[in-house]
């Protein structure tokens, strides 16, 4: 598991409103869920690339446990394939040539095929294996896009939007196996949502990119409204903090 | 009618075809990266489609030739005289061949999604897993075509294969030289056999690997 891990990065973004700066600082403790938010364009996924490996940061640096991923002054940038994070994208991409099953036992770093039998049967996928993802709704794809990352138990697990294609119920059935999954394993999560709500319901923290900061109004009405509603999610106590450009704010609602 | 012609079309075009892909992959794959260099290599490597038959015949009798290095090299290293042979015609359709396999394939290597491969680099996997297990497999139909184009182009080559090969009977003889020897006679029935042969084998190689790529698409 990861102890610790800290972000300091920075990234020019194009965009058609032309081009802005992402800045990025955070920092990381083990066993965390953290919730990144922001509109479309802010940056999220990038991030989450620069994170994974999958595109340089500008300047700045990535450290996690004393290893260094990326550093731009000293010329350091491990490559993804040695990162060993787990990443759930947006649209899957999950091999089509592949059934449900080979695309679990392709990703398997190591040995233990015993723990793809597991995560079928937890994200009840077992009756699927033998389907090929063009065989599969929306909802049926993204459950195997998240277990085909789950089957290496990675110590960081990145998560792109990962249930917004889906409908109301199904969104909220995988948010649930999310947190059955984060609670069992611990594993570091970030997890990045245009959806205030969801990530009020199942984060412990919401780091905000863009310019505009949310008010405590906003806040408050997705924290109530999630605490009511989610009696046995997290805990009876709903607690996390709200950190934006030049604002930060620690919530707890029962 | 002599068949001896037509085999030697189907085993050049067969054989170029099969000689060639291994090597078009990788290059395909290579160029697909990116870089400044890959277009004018891509650029290069398209020449022989654009390039008159004539003219790359000519560029290919004069470095096959024994007063050539690459001729004579060859010829001193292997005993071997390529020039009105068919190791010769074969080195020739090897060449022209390399833009009707190189090009469908790049289309589809660019035609793959990039985070297909990003989503296996995540998971630890090197560019030759990534290669043999994700991206060949999902770009069947675009090899289809490619091996189909090549082989079209193979079987019905003539003018470089003519000023290389010569057109010695049983030995670098093939079936599009054969029409044109039997026009050149006035033997108009017997080149109408033959290009009908011709013909169905175009439409029959044609039709099969239409069907095998609708159903590899089916499948993936």
């Amino acid at each position: 598991m990861i102890r610790e891990m800290k972000i300091e990065v920075s990234k020019t973004l194009f965009t058609q409103e032309g081009s802005r700066r992402l800045e990025f600082d955070l920092q990381i403790k083990a066993g965390e869920l953290v919730g990144i938010f922001g509109a479309s364009g802010s940056g999220k996924t990038t991030l989450l690339r620069m994170i994974a490996g999958l595109a340089a940061p500008d300047e700045g640096s990535i450290v996690v446990d004393g290893c260094t991923w990326f550093d731009s002054i000293r010329h350091i940038n491990l490559s993804a394939e040695s990162r060993c994070v787990g990443f759930v994208f947006q649209d899957h991409n999950l091999f089509p040539n592949m059934t449900v099953e080979g695309n679990l036992r392709f990703s398997l770093r190591h040995g233990f095929p015993d723990i793809i039998e597991e995560v079928l049967q937890v994200l009840g996928l077992s009756e699927l294996r033998a389907r090929k993802p063009s065989q599969l709704s929306g909802g049926q794809s993204q459950r195997v896009a998240l277990a085909r990352t789950l089957v290496n138990q990675p110590h960081l697990l990145l998560l792109d939007e990962p249930f917004s294609s889906l409908d109301w119920s199904l969104r909220w059935r995988l948010q649930n196996d999310l947190l059955d999954w984060h609670r069992r394993f611990g594993c570091t999560t970030l997890l990045v949502s245009h959806d205030l709500l969801e990530l009020t319901r199942i984060t412990s923290r919401i780091i905000h990119l863009g310019e505009t900061v949310l008010n405590a109004d906003e806040l408050d009405e997705a924290a109530v409204l999630y605490a009511k509603m989610s009696q046995n999610i997290r805990s009876q106590e709903h607690s996390f903090s709200y950190s934006g450009v030049g604002k930060s704010k620690d919530l707890t609602y029962s | 009618m002599d068949w001896q012609p037509f085999l030697l079309s189907v085993k050049l075009a067969t054989l170029a075809t099969g000689l060639l892909l291994p090597l078009m992959i990788l290059a395909a794959w290579w160029i697909s990266f990116g870089g400044p260099w890959k277009v004018a290599i891509r650029a290069l490597l398209t020449l022989p489609m654009v390039l008159p038959p004539t003219v790359m015949g000519f560029y290919l009798l004069t470095a096959l030739s024994p007063t050539s290095f690459v001729g004579g090299f060859i010829e001193r290293v292997f005993s071997l005289r390529l020039v009105f042979s068919f190791p010769g015609m074969l080195i020739a359709t090897l060449i022209i061949s390399i833009p009707f396999l190189l090009n469908p394939l790049l289309s589809g290597f660019e035609s793959l999604p990039r985070s297909l491969t990003e989503a296996a680099r995540i998971l630890g996997k090197n560019r030759w897993i990534i290669l043999g297990r994700v991206q060949l497999p999902n770009m069947i139909p675009s090899i289809l075509t490619a091996c189909v184009l090549t082989f079209a182009h193979a079987l019905g080559e003539f003018g470089v294969i003519l000023m290389i090969g010569g057109k010695i009977p049983g030995k670098t003889l093939v079936a599009s030289m054969a029409v044109y020897d039997l026009v050149e006679t006035m033997d108009y029935s017997g080149a109408l056999r033959y290009s009908l042969v011709l013909t169905g084998a175009a439409f029959a190689v044609l039709a099969s690997i239409t069907y095998l790529e609708r159903r590899s698409r089916r499948t993936v």
